[in-house]
């Protein structure tokens, strides 16, 4: 029987012995993401903003349409005139209104007042000074428009060093993907392979399928099994999304997305590895956490490393040397591609990093791993499994 | 022919094997005996390429194992295992499949073997749900049902009643009829002697005795006396008798151990003296008691 035939049954078992866990965690997982993407859709509001604006003493006759020009297509303003300054900061304070314009010369802000309102009122005013003042002087109102207006020529040599918000999401969502992935499905290989020893099947096992096969049948099977929940979760929160108007699909972020592909890889790969080798090297179910747990915390520094680098938003010197380090490159790497940060040797060495650390972690797991279920009576530290399974490699 | 030819292996400070050599034919089946620590199951997980000997090699029919030639192998290892949330028909059919059958092929097998040890009501049963009895029966079918060409048994009849030991035995019997290499290892010396002609014991990883049963029991200098009576009698008589010495007494029977100084007919005439001699036999030492001189226990 070839290699591959070999590798193919033991998969198939796999996926029968994970078929329920694997149904009733996507079952949950696919549920949270419904309720979640469902009740944002109803709670968050997707129409325009609608500013209240009060106007008192006789305020320019075209401040409202000044004020709504400088404001976000999409916003709104609503206009309540006052028969008194009392009145209206009374109004103020009550809420009813977000800011008010005295005269033509004056402006109120309240605790409703956002920045964005303020910034498009005071600007509205003062450009209604400022034709005012030219008027007085004897410009023609074309004139007094260059002059707030001034023709300014601006254009871009080079793209932008930041990547687009797009980018920085999908960069983000690499991060929890690749952590969710690592920590969960990586989990699933380590108690996999500890089940195995601990129920003392992998005795018989060995007599017909060899360690390095029964390895990749693990890794394989649950990494496709971890791949295709992620893909359902993606691809329901996508259409929730969609159908009720709360996505939009990012429109220039294809090389981030392959980029996230082949770390994910690359990452699953060492990740993979690492967890069948731990869960080798214990020989009872109660042991598995002492073994298995180790390898989350390093998963977990990465993962906490990368959302700070999307939340702080500065490539410090820290973060740069630890995407180069394999534990976190999978997921700094990826993040500092979107955010525009890494320069192109920089993935390159990374890259090759991660590739020479991948296989030379899929050859030491595979002799930690041999060594590990020869031995299934007991517990093996790392060095002792290594050097059991390079014996019985030799 | 298995052939496990000069193995030696150390742990450490501790020797496992110790030019450790037997083989097994088509056909034969082989009691591998020995006191707990001796090395029976390194040797056996050696023919595995679970334990790499530091020296020697094991071959089948002159050839060193390899991965195809293990795949025809039977393993029943000491530590039992099987899934035990997999259902037992499935189970066997991996096995089967594992070991190069087809799926039809394996089910065909499966469902022979689950007629055998009258499991086929819970072919569709969880292993976990099953008695320990048929745990112990699914084990075996499991490397039974790739039709293997050698038997590798470690401790088969650990565990079993003696209806299921009778029942296991009978098996490999006809395992072995039909052309199969039978290796096992065992405890029960009363099993192995009715049911091997061969047997190698081993003691310290060394092969201290080996060959057929009957020669290794004829070998012995040692013969035991066995006397019966009609009722209990009094045995102080048996201390005057040179050459010989009680070594066992239940009420009515009577075991002594003599060298070939002893005057039987004064131990005849003595024990009629004590009672009604109802029974009077000399005979070799039981497999059991060979084995015991054998490892000086």
């Amino acid at each position: 029987m070839k290699d591959r035939h070999v590798i193919l049954l033991a998969m198939g078992r796999e996926f029968g012995a994970w078929k329920k866990p694997f149904l009733i965690s996507s079952a949950i997982v696919l549920a949270v993401v419904a309720i979640g993407m469902t009740a944002l859709a109803l709670t968050g509001s997707n129409g325009p903003v609608t500013f209240e604006l009060g106007l008192v003493d006789e305020p320019p006759a075209d401040i409202s349409q000044d004020v709504e020009s400088l404001l976000h297509p999409d916003a709104r303003l609503s206009i309540t005139r006052y028969p008194s300054l009392s009145e209206a900061e009374s109004a103020l304070a009550n809420r009813e209104v977000d800011a008010l314009v005295v005269g033509d010369d004056e402006v109120v802000w309240g605790a409703s007042t956002t920045d964005r309102l303020a910034d498009a009122v005071w600007l509205a005013v003062s450009n209604q000074q400022v034709r005012s003042t030219a008027a007085s002087l004897g410009l023609t109102p074309d004139e007094a428009d260059r002059l707030i207006f001034p023709d300014i020529e601006s254009r871009r040599v080079e793209s932008p060093e930041e990547g687009s918000v797009a980018d920085v999401v999908m960069a983000t969502l690499a991060v929890i993907l690749m952590f969710m992935s690592i920590l969960a499905y990586g989990q699933w290989i380590g108690y996999a392979v500890v089940e195995e020893k601990a129920n003392r099947v992998v005795e018989l096992l060995l007599g017909a399928i060899k360690p390095h096969q029964l390895m990749a049948a693990k890794v394989l099977s649950i990494g496709l099994l971890g791949l295709t929940q992620i893909a359902a979760m993606g691809g329901l929160a996508l259409a929730i999304g969609l159908a009720t108007d709360r996505v939009e699909i990012p429109p220039a972020s294809g090389s981030v997305v392959v980029w996230i592909l082949i770390w994910f890889l690359l990452g699953y790969a060492f990740y993979g590895s690492l967890y069948a080798a731990a869960g080798s090297l214990a020989s009872t179910s109660q042991e598995a956490g002492s073994v298995i747990g180790p390898m989350s915390i390093l998963a977990t520094v990465g993962y906490v490393f990368g959302l700070i680098t999307m939340a702080g938003g500065i490539d410090t010197l820290l973060l740069r040397v630890a995407s180069f380090i394999p534990l976190w490159a999978p997921m700094l790497m990826p993040a500092r591609i979107a955010r525009g940060w890494a320069e192109s040797w920089e993935i390159a060495i990374s890259l090759g990093v991660m590739v020479a650390a991948g296989l030379a972690m899929i050859y030491l797991a595979g002799r930690i791993y041999m060594g590990g279920m020869a031995r299934a009576t007991s517990r093996l530290g790392w060095r002792e499994a290594f050097r059991t399974g390079s014996d019985l490699k030799r | 022919m298995l052939r496990l030819d000069g193995l030696c292996k150390r742990f450490g400070d501790v020797v496992a094997l110790d030019e450790c050599t037997l083989s097994v034919a088509p056909g034969q089946m082989l009691g591998f005996l020995g006191p707990n620590g001796a090395g029976k199951t390194t040797a056996m997980r050696t023919i595995f390429g679970l334990v790499r000997p530091d020296a020697g090699r094991v071959t089948w029919e002159d050839q060193v194992l390899t991965g195809v030639t293990r795949r025809r192998i039977g393993y029943m290892p000491e530590e039992r295992g099987l899934y035990p949330k997999m259902r037992v028909r499935k189970q066997l059919v991996y096995f089967g499949r594992l070991h190069g059958l087809d799926r039809p092929d394996a089910e065909r097998a499966v469902d022979h073997w689950l007629e055998i040890f009258n499991l086929t009501d819970r072919a569709d049963a969880k292993v976990i749900e099953l008695s320990h009895g048929n745990q112990q029966r699914v084990q075996l079918a499991a490397s039974l049902v790739h039709r293997p060409m050698l038997l590798v048994l470690d401790e088969p009849f650990a565990g079993l009643d003696p209806i299921a030991a009778v029942t296991m035995a009978g098996i490999l019997r006809r395992q072995a009829e039909e052309g199969v290499a039978v290796l096992f290892s065992s405890h029960q010396l009363d099993l192995v002697e009715d049911l091997c002609d061969d047997v190698t014991i081993i003691h310290q990883g060394r092969v201290i005795l080996a060959g057929r049963v009957s020669r290794l029991r004829s070998a012995s200098p040692r013969r035991y006396l066995e006397v019966a009576t009609r009722e209990p009698v009094d045995v102080s008589w048996i201390s005057a008798m040179p050459g010989a010495s009680l070594i066992e007494q239940r009420e009515d029977r009577m075991r002594l151990l003599v060298d070939d100084t002893v005057d039987l007919q004064a131990i005849a005439a003595a024990a009629a003296g004590a009672g009604t001699i109802s029974a009077f036999s000399l005979e070799p030492p039981s497999l059991s008691e060979v084995f015991t001189e054998a490892v000086g226990r």
